[in-house]
């Protein structure tokens, strides 16, 4: 027996949504990723800059934002001809303080972990950065237009400098996209007023889209089918 | 019903995914938009008082940490509790006059004001009065415009394809193209003026096809009008207009009276549109020049028609060897434009597809050319018989295409590293690409046809997810 075209149409849609899925959305759904919590100064989009830190100074960065799952900092120390001196690291915010240090040794280039104690709730406040060792150290910063206007503004010794310092809180374990789903949409609710706020309607949108979306698009091509039969 | 639907409901989730400010050139369309709504001007393109945004909106972006976001793949939006706080108390300080003094610099300035003037109505009707809901409902006035569009294509569809599996294919394949589901989420003109190029597509087609009549002559005209108001690139369908007029003459021999009535008609009502842009042109910085100065900026260095033609035929093939070098960025020509940027590089360009998408469709798209070759020159009849249908479409294409590359080139002559073509900018002649699409399909053996719109429906669906898909995780993993 000869397929009708509309069943070789519902055939051909869903072989293509199969590879779709099985090929492309499934391994990129389930990947494992970093959970960025917060980036107060981006890396450079264009040109990489140093921001020298000296023996006994201390850089800070304002209006830092720290999640309740910000538990790491990550920095980024330039290349220089010796190993890293000790640096700590501090956060402060009203009702919170959190330390790390960050041993030397390290040959740089190389992306610096401290891990903090996060917040019990998220707040905004400064993180420094001091050079404890007797070495200087140069931490990757930006100048460039696309990423120094970001909120953060870096100091050095209570001056202001001009290129902020590069840095991204990460919490400490990551995830996949769907081990993370909720807490994504809680993170694209956020600032949205009213109704457009509220984390049921993104769902609702998402779920729509994933699954309603597919649907209304092959429904309404196998009914076309069905009146041209 | 289902296909407006499809369009509602990914336009709805783009508009709620991609966090504010970051489609393209959203922070000065909206800051157009805030402005007009406040204060019932335009803002100066080079002028005003050194505000791009109003204070509202540059807070707005300072607390959610929007600016650096734009094109930057490794920052995230501010999304803490605590900068809500934050943004919640200083929004309760702004005075009136914070949502009123983005007065310019503004770098879309120059455009004429119909789509922020319309932007107006849903900016005003936001209930609540806070700045992201005055925000979220102005783009969701562009998502109107988006489905609108997609409903003009359905028009256009059922105009020229009998079978309703066809018509269907040819909406589909606007309704699931990723790239104008994004730009309909966004604040920006460029989304009326692919409505304004559908609906002028439609009503052309009704007068060469059906005869010219009051209301389509009407609807042409209206449509003309309604592009030249709103961008620069629209003037192209000037010259689409006088080709479809051409065409209708040669097609239908009206009395002569009744042509001149005809083309008056439709012209009047397009020239009633280029007077108020002369007249808004007159109001506002840039040089007094139209759309200040964007289009037809001719003369700051030597216009060079064999210049023009080479990067004309760079950009779409390799460079010959007589050739010199073309103009300004090297290697960004037909795949970067027609492929890359027309259905992927979403919000502010940044978020794009795997590079094995780009090499897909690239693919498709050159195959889609050699077939609709084929169906040419097979068909050869069919082609005579609707030769007015395919002039008009062809030559409605070309004169956008014609403008594009004028001004690329034009702008290139000073500023050699901006290519000033992207592929949105090819959306306006989206309804003709699905055109081209189902005509290849409706010429196959209908079980082959009946497997090749399966296989486009899932593509299209694939591509929208996954571009959708692709832009959460961008921001908020």
């Amino acid at each position: 027996m000869r397929s009708s075209p509309r069943t070789l149409a519902a055939l051909a849609a869903g072989l293509g949504l199969l590879i779709g899925c099985v090929a492309w959305f499934v391994p990129y759904l389930t990947r494992e990723r970093d959970d960025v919590t917060s980036v107060p100064v981006p890396a450079p989009f264009f040109a990489e800059e140093r921001v020298a830190l000296a023996p006994g100074s201390e850089a800070c960065l304002s209006d830092v934002a720290f999640d309740t799952d910000s538990e790491i900092v990550e920095l980024t120390a330039l290349a220089g001809r010796r190993p890293l001196p000790r640096l700590a690291v501090a956060g402060e915010a009203p009702g919170y303080r959190a330390t790390a240090v960050i041993e030397g040794g390290y040959v740089p280039p190389s992306a610096l972990h401290a891990a903090i104690d996060p917040p019990e709730r998220s707040v905004i406040g400064t993180l420094c950065i001091a050079n404890r060792g007797r070495r200087r150290v140069a931490l990757l910063g930006t100048t460039d237009p696309r990423t120094v206007v970001a909120r953060s503004t870096t100091q050095i010794d209570g001056e202001e400098v001009v290129p902020d310092i590069s840095v991204r809180f990460l919490a400490a374990s990551g995830g996949s996209v769907i081990d993370r789903a909720g807490q994504m949409v809680d993170r694209a609710a956020a600032f949205k007023p009213g109704l457009f706020g509220a984390p049921a309607l993104l769902w609702l949108v998402l779920l729509l889209v994933a699954f309603g979306v597919p649907a209304a698009a092959v429904y309404s091509m196998l009914s076309s089918f069905r009146e041209s039969d | 019903m289902a296909l407006l639907a499809v369009a509602t409901v990914q336009v709805l989730a783009w508009a709620l995914v991609m966090p504010p400010f970051q489609g393209p050139d959203e922070m000065a369309h909206f800051a157009y938009v805030q402005h007009l709504a406040e204060t019932g001007e335009a803002p100066e393109q080079t002028g005003g008082g050194g505000a791009n945004v109003s204070s509202e909106q540059a807070e707005a972006i300072r607390w959610e940490n929007l600016h650096a976001l734009v094109g930057v793949i490794g920052m995230r939006p501010g999304w803490t509790e605590a900068e809500e706080r934050r943004w919640r108390e200083v929004e309760a300080t702004l005075s009136d006059e914070a949502s009123a003094n983005g007065d310019g610099p503004n770098a879309v300035g120059q455009n004429p004001p119909l789509y922020y003037a319309l932007e107006t109505i849903p900016y005003h009707v936001a209930p609540g009065g806070s700045f992201f809901n005055r925000f979220y409902m102005t783009r969701l006035g562009s998502a109107a415009i988006y489905v609108a569009a997609v409903a003009f294509m359905w028009l256009i569809a059922s105009e020229l394809f009998r079978p309703l599996w066809a018509r269907t294919l040819a909406t589909a394949i606007v309704a699931l193209q990723p790239k104008l589901a994004m730009l309909g989420a966004a604040i920006n003109a460029d989304i009326l003026l692919v409505l304004a190029w559908t609906a002028f597509i439609y009503a052309g087609l009704r007068i060469v096809r059906r005869g010219p009549s009051v209301r389509r002559l009407v609807g042409a005209g209206v449509a003309t009008a309604a592009s030249v108001l709103t961008h620069g690139r629209g003037l192209a369908i000037l010259g689409a207009l006088l080709v479809l007029l051409v065409i209708a003459y040669l097609r239908w021999r009206p009395a002569p009276r009744e042509a001149l009535r005809g083309a008056t008609l439709s012209l009047g009502i397009a020239g009633i549109g280029l007077a108020v842009v002369a007249l808004f042109t007159s109001g506002v910085s840039g040089g007094g020049t139209v759309y200040g100065g964007e289009i037809g900026r001719i003369g700051e260095k030597a216009f060079d028609v064999r210049e023009l033609l080479s990067y004309v035929w760079q950009f779409y093939l390799p460079k010959l060897d007589f050739m010199q070098p073309t103009i300004g960025v090297q290697n960004y020509g037909f795949r970067e434009v027609y492929i890359q940027s027309f259905y992927g590089d979403f919000a502010s360009l940044e978020v794009e597809y795997p590079r094995f998408v780009t090499d897909l469709l690239e693919v498709a798209t050159v195959l889609l050319l050699f077939a609709l070759y084929t169906v040419t020159v097979t068909r050869l009849d069919a082609v005579k018989r609707h030769w007015p249908t395919i002039a008009f479409l062809l030559l409605t294409g070309l004169s956008l295409l014609v403008l594009l590359h004028v001004t690329a080139y034009n702008s290139m002559l000073t500023n050699p590293a901006d290519p000033l073509f992207t592929g949105r900018y090819l959306l306006p002649l989206v309804s003709i690409l699905a055109i081209g699409v189902t005509v290849v399909v409706t010429a196959l053996p209908p079980r082959l046809a009946a497997i090749a719109t399966g296989g486009l429906v899932a593509t299209g669906v694939v591509l929208s997810l996954s571009g959708l898909g692709i832009a959460f995780v961008r921001f908020y993993a």
